[in-house]
C-alpha cells in the first residue's frame, strides 16, 4: 500500500510541477513556430491534461487505510497529507480546470499565454504542498511558490498601470505578511530546536507564555495577511479587481482559503494547547472582517471591486465557522466553514468569470454603466445573478446551505455569544443583499449606452466553465450532502487532532 | 560549540533588525527602501535560524533553513525589482505617494 | 566580544538603510549589512549559510539593487523628500528600537542554554538528506521567478 505523503509527492505535486516546466517548454517552442496564439493554445491544453490527470488520480488516495504505511524515504517526511488536504485538493483541481477552459477563450488576445499557463500549474502546485506540507520549512517553501506565481500573475496584464501598481502593492504586503510568518516560526525553531509540528508542540508545551504568544501573534499576523483578515486586507481589493479575471475567480476563490489554511494547520498541529484563545481572536477577527467588507462593498461603484470585498466579507464567514468550531469544541463550526470554502469557491469564481465576460464584452467595470447588458447578454447575466444571490445566501443556491451551517454552530452553542454571532452573520447577509440587488438591478434594467456596444457571441470556451459553475451551485443548493462527504472526512480528522 | 556569548543580546539583536525591517517597510514611502526593509526583515530570519542550529547543536539543521530563506529572499526581491521598473516605466516615479491611484 | 560589536554594527548599518538620503549608499549599507552577517554566521560555526549568505546577500541582491537603480533613478531625486520628517522618524524609530528590546528581553525567558553539538549532522547530510523536498522547492521557486521576471519584461506586442 502507497502511503499518503508518497501519494501526495508522486501523484499530486510532480505532475504540476513538472506539467508546468512541459507546458512553458513546448508552448514557447510552438509559439516560435507557429506564432503566440497557437503557443497560448498548446499550453492550454497541455495544462489541461495535467490538471485532469491530478485530479483524476487524487481520487486513488489511500486514505486511512495506509495509516500505518511508510514510504521508506526519509525526505518525504515533510509531507503529511490528510484528509483535510485531500478536501482542498477536491475543491482547487476543479477550479483550476474550469478557470484554463476559461482562460482558452479569454486570453486569447493576450501575448505570452505559455508562460500563463505554466504559472497557473505552479500556483496550483504550490497551493497543493502547503495543504500537503507537515512541517513548517516545507509550508513556508511551498506558500512563497504560491507568492511568487500569484505575484507574476495578478500584474500579468502590465501594459496598463493598475496590474503593476496593485502588483507592487501585492508583492510588497505579502513579503511582509510571509516573512513575519516565518519569523514567528524561526522563534519556535530556536525554543525548540525542531521543524516537525509534533516535536514544536511538545517543546513549546513547558514554556512560559510570552515567547509562546509572541510566536503565535507574529504567525497569525503573517498568514492573516494572506487570508485578507480585516487590519491586513487592503492589498485585496487592488489585486483581485486588478487581475485578469480567471485569476481573480482563483485568487478569490481558493488562494486566500489556502492562506488561512497555512494557519489553521499550524493551530492544529502547533499550538493546541491555545485552541480556546485562538478561538476568540478568530471570532472578533471575523465579525469585524465580515461587517467592514460587507459596508465598505456597499460604496464600490466598480464591479470586480465589490466582488472583491465580497470576498473579504466571505472570508470573515469562513474564519467565523473555525472560530466557533475552536471555542465552543463544536464539530459543526468546522463543517460549516470547511463546506462553506467549498461553496464559496465555485460561487465566486462564477461571479469573476461571468462578470469578466460582461467586462470584456462592454469594456467598463463601473457598476452604472452596465445598464442593460442583461438583456442583450442574458446568459452570462444569468449566471451572475445565480452566482450573486448564492453568495448572499439565499435559499436554493449552494451559499445558503454553508451559511446556515454556520448560523446553526452559532445557536447550537447555546451561549449568548453563539446567539450573538449568528445574528451578527444573519444580518450581514441581509446587508450583502445591499449590494447584490442594486448590481443585478442595474444589469436587467432597460437598455443603456454599454448595452448597445455588445456585438458578437460569448465563445464557448468561456460559456461552458461559467455553466458547469451554475450547476454546481444549484446541485449544492437542493442536494448540499453531494458536497458534503469529503468536508466530513476533514472534519473527523481536525476532531482527531483537537480530541473533541 | 563553546562559545561564551549571552544569548539574549543575539535575540535582542535579532527582534532589533526585524524591528528595524517591519519599520522601514511601514513608513518608507520608496519602493526601493521598502524592499530592503524586507531584505533586512529576511537577515533578521537567518540569524535566527543560524542563532537556533547553534543553540541546539545542529548547524547542519540551522545552516540549511538559512539558506533556504536567503534563495527565498533573492527570488521575491528580483521579482519585486522587476515590478518597481515596470512601475517606472508607467508613471516616470518610484515613490507610492506620487503613483497612488489605486484607493484603499 | 566579536559578536557584540558585530551585532551593534548590523543595528548601525540596518538604521542606516532607513534614514541615509542617497539610495545608493542605503544599498552599499545594505550590502555592508549582509557581510556583517555573514562573518556572524561564520564565528557561530556555519561556514556554508556564511558562504551563501556572503554571495547572494551581499553580492547579487546589492548588485540588482545597484543595476535597478541606477536603471530607474535620475541622479537627484531621493534628496530633499524628508527633510521635515526626520526628526518624527528619529522619534518613532528610537520608539520602536525601545519596544523591541523590550519585547526580546521578555522573550528570552525561554531560550535553552547551548548545547553541545550531539546530534550534529553535517550539512550535506541534511540538505540533500531529510529537506532534499525543500531543495526541490528551492529549484521551483527559481524557475517561477525566473518565469515571472520573463512575464514583466516580456516585449511581444500585448492587449
Amino acid at each position: 500500500m502507497q502511503s499518503p505523503e508518497l501519494f501526495w509527492a508522486m501523484r499530486i505535486l510532480l505532475p504540476l510541477f513538472l506539467g508546468a516546466v512541459v507546458t512553458y517548454v513546448i508552448g514557447k517552442i510552438i509559439s516560435r513556430i507557429k506564432g503566440d496564439r497557437a503557443g497560448g493554445v498548446v499550453a492550454a491544453v497541455i495544462a489541461l491534461v495535467v490538471t485532469v490527470a491530478a485530479y483524476i488520480l487524487c481520487f486513488t488516495y489511500p486514505g486511512a487505510a495506509s495509516a500505518g504505511a511508510e514510504s521508506g524515504i526519509a525526505w518525504l517526511g515533510s509531507l503529511k497529507p490528510d484528509a483535510l488536504s485531500l478536501l482542498m485538493a477536491k475543491i482547487m483541481f476543479p477550479l483550476v480546470i474550469l478557470v484554463a477552459i476559461y482562460s482558452l477563450g479569454y486570453m486569447k488576445d493576450d501575448s505570452g499565454t505559455d508562460k500563463y499557463y505554466a504559472l497557473m500549474l505552479i500556483m496550483a502546485g504550490g497551493m497543493m504542498g502547503v495543504v500537503g506540507a507537515g512541517d513548517i520549512i516545507s509550508l513556508y517553501v511551498f506558500f512563497e511558490i504560491l507568492s511568487i506565481s500569484s505575484y507574476c500573475l495578478v500584474s500579468f496584464r502590465k501594459e496598463s498601470w493598475e496590474p503593476i501598481e496593485a502588483g507592487f502593492k501585492y508583492v510588497i504586503i505579502n513579503a511582509l505578511g510571509s516573512t513575519v510568518a516565518i519569523f514567528g516560526l524561526s522563534l519556535l525553531y530556536i525554543y525548540s530546536g525542531s521543524v516537525s509540528m509534533a516535536e514544536i508542540a511538545a517543546h513549546i508545551s513547558g514554556l512560559p507564555d510570552l515567547p509562546v504568544l509572541a510566536a503565535l501573534a507574529l504567525i497569525t499576523g503573517g498568514f492573516g495577511v494572506k487570508a485578507a483578515m480585516v487590519p491586513l486586507h487592503s492589498w485585496l481589493p487592488d489585486a483581485h479587481s486588478a487581475a485578469p479575471s480567471g485569476i481573480s475567480a482563483l485568487l478569490s476563490g481558493i488562494v486566500i482559503q489556502v492562506g488561512f489554511f497555512a494557519l489553521l494547520r499550524l493551530i492544529l498541529g502547533v499550538f493546541p494547547l491555545q485552541m480556546q484563545m485562538v478561538g476568540t481572536i478568530l471570532i472578533i477577527l471575523a465579525a469585524v472582517t465580515t461587517t467592514y467588507g460587507n459596508f465598505i462593498a456597499i460604496a464600490q461603484k466598480d464591479i470586480k471591486r465589490m466582488l472583491a470585498y465580497s470576498s473579504v466579507a466571505q472570508m470573515g464567514y469562513i474564519i467565523l465557522g473555525f472560530g466557533v468550531g475552536f471555542y465552543f469544541h463544536s464539530a459543526d463550526g468546522f463543517t460549516g466553514g470547511l463546506f462553506h470554502i467549498e461553496t464559496h469557491a465555485f460561487m465566486k469564481a462564477l461571479a469573476f468569470l461571468s462578470v469578466g465576460c460582461i467586462i470584456e464584452k462592454t469594456g467598463t467595470r463601473r457598476i452604472a454603466d452596465l445598464k442593460g447588458v442583461g438583456r442583450v447578454m442574458p446568459a452570462t447575466a444569468v449566471a451572475f445573478t445565480i452566482a450573486a444571490l448564492g453568495l448572499a445566501g439565499i435559499p436554493a443556491f449552494s451559499g445558503f446551505m454553508s451559511k446556515l451551517m454556520i448560523y446553526k454552530c452559532g445557536f447550537q452553542a447555546g451561549t449568548a455569544l453563539g446567539v450573538v454571532l449568528s445574528s451578527i452573520a444573519i444580518l450581514n447577509s441581509i446587508i450583502s443583499l445591499g449590494y447584490y440587488m442594486p448590481a443585478i438591478h442595474t444589469l436587467f434594467s432597460p437598455a443603456g449606452e454599454a448595452a448597445a456596444k455588445v456585438k458578437g457571441t460569448v465563445s464557448p470556451a468561456i460559456l461552458l466553465p461559467i455553466v458547469i459553475m451554475v450547476l454546481i451551485t444549484l446541485v449544492l443548493g437542493w442536494h448540499p450532502d453531494l458536497g458534503l462527504g469529503p468536508v466530513n472526512a476533514a472534519v473527523l480528522e481536525i476532531l482527531n487532532i483537537i480530541g473533541g | 560549540m563553546n562559545l561564551a556569548v549571552n544569548w539574549v543580546w543575539m535575540l535582542t539583536a535579532i527582534v532589533v533588525i526585524a524591528g528595524l525591517g517591519i519599520f522601514c517597510i511601514v513608513t518608507r514611502r520608496n519602493m526601493f527602501r521598502m524592499l530592503m526593509g524586507f531584505t533586512m526583515l529576511t537577515k533578521a530570519v537567518t540569524l535566527a535560524f543560524v542563532t537556533g542550529g547553534t543553540l541546539w547543536g545542529q548547524p547542519g539543521l540551522g545552516q540549511t533553513l538559512a539558506i533556504i530563506v536567503i534563495v527565498i529572499e533573492a527570488a521575491v526581491t528580483a521579482v519585486g525589482l522587476s515590478m518597481i521598473v515596470n512601475i517606472y516605466r508607467h508613471y516616470g516615479a518610484v515613490n507610492t505617494n506620487q503613483i497612488k491611484r489605486l484607493r484603499g | 566580544m566579536l559578536i557584540y560589536v558585530l551585532l551593534a554594527l548590523m543595528a548601525l548599518s540596518a538604521i542606516l538603510v532607513i534614514f541615509c538620503r542617497d539610495l545608493l549608499y542605503a544599498v552599499i549599507s545594505l550590502g555592508t549589512l549582509s557581510v556583517f552577517t555573514s562573518i556572524l554566521f561564520y564565528i557561530l560555526g556555519s561556514p556554508f549559510a556564511s558562504i551563501m549568505e556572503l554571495s547572494i546577500g551581499a553580492g547579487l541582491i546589492t548588485i540588482l539593487f545597484m543595476a535597478t537603480i541606477s536603471l530607474v533613478e535620475q541622479p537627484r531625486v531621493g534628496h530633499a523628500k524628508y527633510s521635515g520628517r526626520s526628526s518624527i522618524s528619529f522619534f518613532a524609530l528610537a520608539a520602536v528600537v525601545a519596544t523591541t528590546i523590550w519585547v526580546a528581553l521578555s522573550l528570552a525567558e525561554g531560550v535553552p542554554g547551548p548545547a553541545a553539538a550531539a546530534s550534529a549532522a553535517a550539512l550535506p547530510e541534511v540538505l540533500w538528506g531529510i529537506r532534499l523536498l525543500d531543495v526541490m522547492g528551492l529549484s521551483v521557486v527559481i524557475f517561477t521567478a525566473s518565469i515571472g521576471i520573463g512575464v514583466l519584461f516580456r516585449t511581444e506586442g500585448g492587449k
